[in-house]
């Protein structure tokens, strides 16, 4: 599945120079100075770095908003921004506590960008951050069973099979490749379609209170992803057992 | 005298060799030694005492490969961060001795001593340090220091240990083809994909970066830390053995001084095969046994080394696969490590990657420069450079059943950090044990045990109640640090880490004071070989003396320059410093009037013969 980078109409924050930050939430005072900091990284008064604010989510750390299609290069480009801002590098000569916080805030920054960067993690994460659903564990489609339990049979099959039989249940598992390959990149055309659905519903804040036709976005989205996710495993069980022959 | 700016030097701790680099000016420069070698052999070799005062390292050692086999240690990175179980294949190849209970670090047994692998690492590092020293007249005491990027959480804190034994505080461990990349990308200012492929003496590593605005962003890496230049050696080394078992019925493996030999002529073999089509094997097998000949043909030598190429190959491919790339999106490829001069290794890499690759930057030498290069973005000066680097493999934990649950990917930026909570399983439990694992395997027992915590002084409640999160954060150098936290009562909770294959902290210090005790031990050692030197050149000279000037003394004069060497004599032979000092000072002190006739008398006597001389001619 490939969401990005085709450039959709939606914009991310950082096009339209938007901060996602409300300045009165941010105020805090500085750990080293205690003079109130309003830069949402550096003290104005001492410049100390500053930690992030408590349950800062992905989307907001990034000043992008809701919205599950990203442009990578506006996405790379922000968090090379942040990392020259955080990263470690930079801090060997100050306090132990500010090391600590760049240390931390950098950790914090890399398992964002990892997310966001990947369009199925991304969804995964909004659906975690919405509390709509739990989990998204991997889930077989249920029309696909009988097709699965085939699959299975033949892996076994071929890890049985003497070196004259390999061949008959090797043909059998690409055909079998092909066909996972195929359902899962329809799977992937529907999340892709989602999103661009999800998107259009112009969710704004996180605050639980979503419309039907949002939550059955997320429940859909939600549904499609663990099918997803178990036909990226199998395809991959299938690679692994004929790269082992092959 | 000018400012001695504190150098942050760089290290390429190598299997085969050690270089150190610092940055003069905007540009890495490698430190040599006085005969302009840039490579420290990474070798250590101990004599029969095994007194650490006398301990050989680099091309001293190197010497005593075939002589001393038994006490002359090499490779030992490869032992790094490792236990008994991991190493049995080598077992029987190398000559010394290793030693060590199954899931503990190995150590090597020097007679009595017995050594794990950061010690003898922590001698070559010593060696570099004074090196170093000696070239910038300025004490050296902060360093990068590089390994493979495939190394894991144990080998690169072995690797962070043998640097504080050397009393070097280690600022960051640096992935090698990551140093390298840049090199080479601050030496061509380069944009876009590079895959750099870096087959060294004992480890293999594939890094794809991305270089775009001065930030070195790793996508991936992939490797194999036990496959290297060494191997290509012991490919030859066991075909010879082979035939040298079948043919003339001698067991190599019983004669250590010749396996050393052979494993030797095997490096100049395959060096010779990088330039040559053949190459002759000749082994002198013990007293009339004859010899063994051998012509090698190059092709031969690639058929046995031609697994091993095609496994470095393997691992490129997963790279590309991890990082979401093609062969086609790679820019350029990079080639570093001395093994890469092998023309077999030159014509895969090119194959693969459909290009040629570059090697303008000494394959060799590079690393220690890349290290240079970070040592200098962390003292501030080459900020404009930041380097992303990765972790190479998966940090998860064991739960129910041995099934491992993933808590950070392979190739996850590093420093990341992830969260996990721990409660209780049964009613008033006090402490939760937690095993962390690294590796790509579902079950715990195919992965690589990291370390056991244990959490401990949770406060009695019912099963399931408590609520302890623990953060597992891996920082720049891609080592675990792990802290846990009461949810509850919002306390940071006590944890008791046991490293798998490592040394604790408290064995590192328990290392480093006997070290410094041993340090002072040995200068004093030092100072007493160097004093009773001294005495004997004294005694000699002035018991000569006292032949010759004996028509010059009275008695009382002659007497005290007897009694006095007499005394130095005796302080001599129970050897004690002190009081030799002292036996010297005095029989100087009565046998200056002497020196003082003597040398008028051969004055006088020169200028006679000079006389005559005029006088003659």
């Amino acid at each position: 599945m490939n969401i990005v980078p085709e450039k959709s109409g939606l914009k991310s924050g950082l096009d339209e120079g938007l901060s996602f930050f409300n300045k009165e939430e941010t105020k805090r005072p500085c750990w080293s100075c205690e003079s109130e900091v309003e830069d949402l990284y550096n003290c104005s008064h001492c410049t100390a770095l500053q930690q992030f604010l408590k349950d800062t989510d992905y989307f907001t750390l990034f000043e992008l908003g809701y919205l599950l299609t990203i442009d990578l290069d506006v996405l790379e480009k922000q968090y090379y921004v942040l990392s020259r801002k955080f990263h470690p590098d930079y801090y060997q000569k100050t306090s132990e506590e500010e090391q600590m916080i760049s240390l931390e805030n950098t950790a914090h920054l890399t398992r964002a960008y990892r997310t966001l960067k990947d369009p199925k993690k991304r969804m995964a994460y909004l659906i975690q951050l919405t509390g709509q659903e739990g989990d998204v564990p991997a889930a077989a489609p249920a029309e696909l069973f009988e097709e699965i339990l085939e699959i299975q049979e033949h892996l076994e099959a071929l890890e049985a099979a003497s070196s004259d039989e390999q061949a008959q249940w090797m043909t059998a598992l690409e055909a079998d490749l092909e066909a996972m390959e195929g359902h899962r990149d329809a799977a992937g055309e529907k999340l892709k379609a989602l999103s661009f659905e999800w998107d259009g519903l112009e969710v704004f804040r996180i605050d639980h209170s979503y419309s039907n036709q949002q939550r059955n976005c997320l429940k859909e989205m939600q549904r499609i992803l663990s099918h997803d996710s178990y036909l990226d495993r199998i395809v991959e069980e299938i690679r692994e057992a004929l790269d082992e022959v092959g | 005298m000018h400012d001695k700016k504190s150098h942050i030097v760089g290290i390429d701790l190598g299997t085969t060799n050690s270089l150190i680099a610092y940055m003069d000016g905007t540009a890495p420069r490698i430190i040599r030694d006085a005969s302009g070698r840039a490579a420290l052999p990474s070798i250590v070799s101990f004599d029969e005492s095994g007194d650490t005062s006398k301990v050989l390292v680099g091309e001293k050692a190197k010497e005593k490969l075939v002589s001393c086999p038994e006490r002359t240690i090499y490779s030992v990175k490869r032992f790094m961060g490792k236990g008994r179980e991991d190493l049995e294949e080598d077992l029987q190849l190398i000559p010394f001795t290793l030693v060590g209970e199954e899931k503990e670090a190995i150590r090597i047994a020097i007679g009595e001593k017995r050594y794990t692998p950061p010690e003898i690492s922590a001698f070559v590092l010593r060696e570099l340090k004074s090196r170093a020293e000696a070239a910038l007249q300025a004490p050296v005491s902060k360093a990068v220091i590089t390994v493979p990027a495939y190394f894991n959480d144990s080998q690169r804190q072995a690797t962070k240990d043998a640097g504080r034994l050397a009393g070097l505080e280690v600022l960051r461990i640096v992935n090698e083809p990551t140093a390298a990349s840049l090199a080479y990308g601050l030496q061509k200012e380069k944009e876009g994909i590079i895959a750099i492929y870096d087959l060294g003496g004992g480890t293999f590593d594939i890094s794809i970066l991305k270089i775009r605005n001065g930030i070195f962003e790793v996508l991936s890496t992939n490797g194999d830390t036990h496959l290297g230049g060494d191997d290509f050696d012991q490919a030859l080394v066991r075909m010879v053995r082979d035939e040298v078992l079948e043919q003339h019925k001698v067991n190599l493996n019983q004669i250590p001084e010749l396996l050393q030999q052979a494993r030797l002529i095997s490096e100049d073999i395959k060096c010779q095969l990088s330039t040559k089509t053949s190459a002759t094997f000749v082994l002198a097998l013990p007293k009339g046994l004859g010899a063994y000949r051998r012509e090698i043909q190059k092709k031969e030598f690639e058929a046995l080394i031609q697994g091993l190429v095609k496994r470095t190959l393997s691992s490129c491919k997963r790279a590309l696969a991890d990082a979401g790339l093609k062969v086609d999106d790679v820019k350029e490829v990079v080639l570093v490590g001395g093994s890469t001069r092998i023309p077999l290794v030159k014509e895969s890499v090119a194959a693969l990657f459909k290009q040629t690759p570059h090697s303008e930057l000494d394959p060799d030498e590079v690393v220690a420069m890349g290290a240079a290069i970070q040592a200098d973005i962390l003292s501030g000066g080459l900020s404009d450079l930041l380097l992303l680097d990765v972790t190479p493999l998966s940090l998860g934990i064991e739960t129910m059943g041995g099934v491992v649950s993933r808590l950070i990917p392979r190739n996850a930026t590093i420093p990341t950090s992830a969260k996990e909570s721990f409660s209780t399983f049964v009613d008033g439990q006090q402490s939760v044990s937690i095993h962390v694992v690294q590796g790509e395997r579902e079950m715990v027992t195919d992965c690589r045990s990291l370390a056991k915590f244990n959490l401990t002084g949770i406060d009695p409640m019912p099963a399931g109640m408590p609520r302890i999160e623990v953060n597992f954060l891996i920082d720049a150098n891609g080592i675990l640090n792990v802290t846990a936290k009461d949810l509850r009562s919002g306390r940071a909770q006590s944890i008791e880490v046991k490293p798998t294959y490592g040394l604790s902290d408290e064995e590192t210090e328990d290392m480093i004071a006997t070290s410094m005790e041993h340090a002072k031990e040995d200068m004093e050692k030092r100072i007493l070989v160097e004093l009773k030197n001294e005495a004997e050149t004294v005694l000699r000279h002035s018991e000569k003396a006292l032949k010759q000037g004996t028509d010059l003394l009275d008695d009382e004069e002659k007497h005290k320059i007897e009694t006095a060497i007499a005394d130095l004599k005796t302080a001599l032979s129970n050897q004690q410093g002190k009081a030799i000092r002292e036996g010297l000072n005095r029989l100087d002190e009565s046998t200056q009037k002497l020196a003082g006739d003597l040398m008028s008398r051969s004055v006088k006597e020169a200028l006679q013969d000079k006389r005559l001389t005029d006088v003659e001619g």
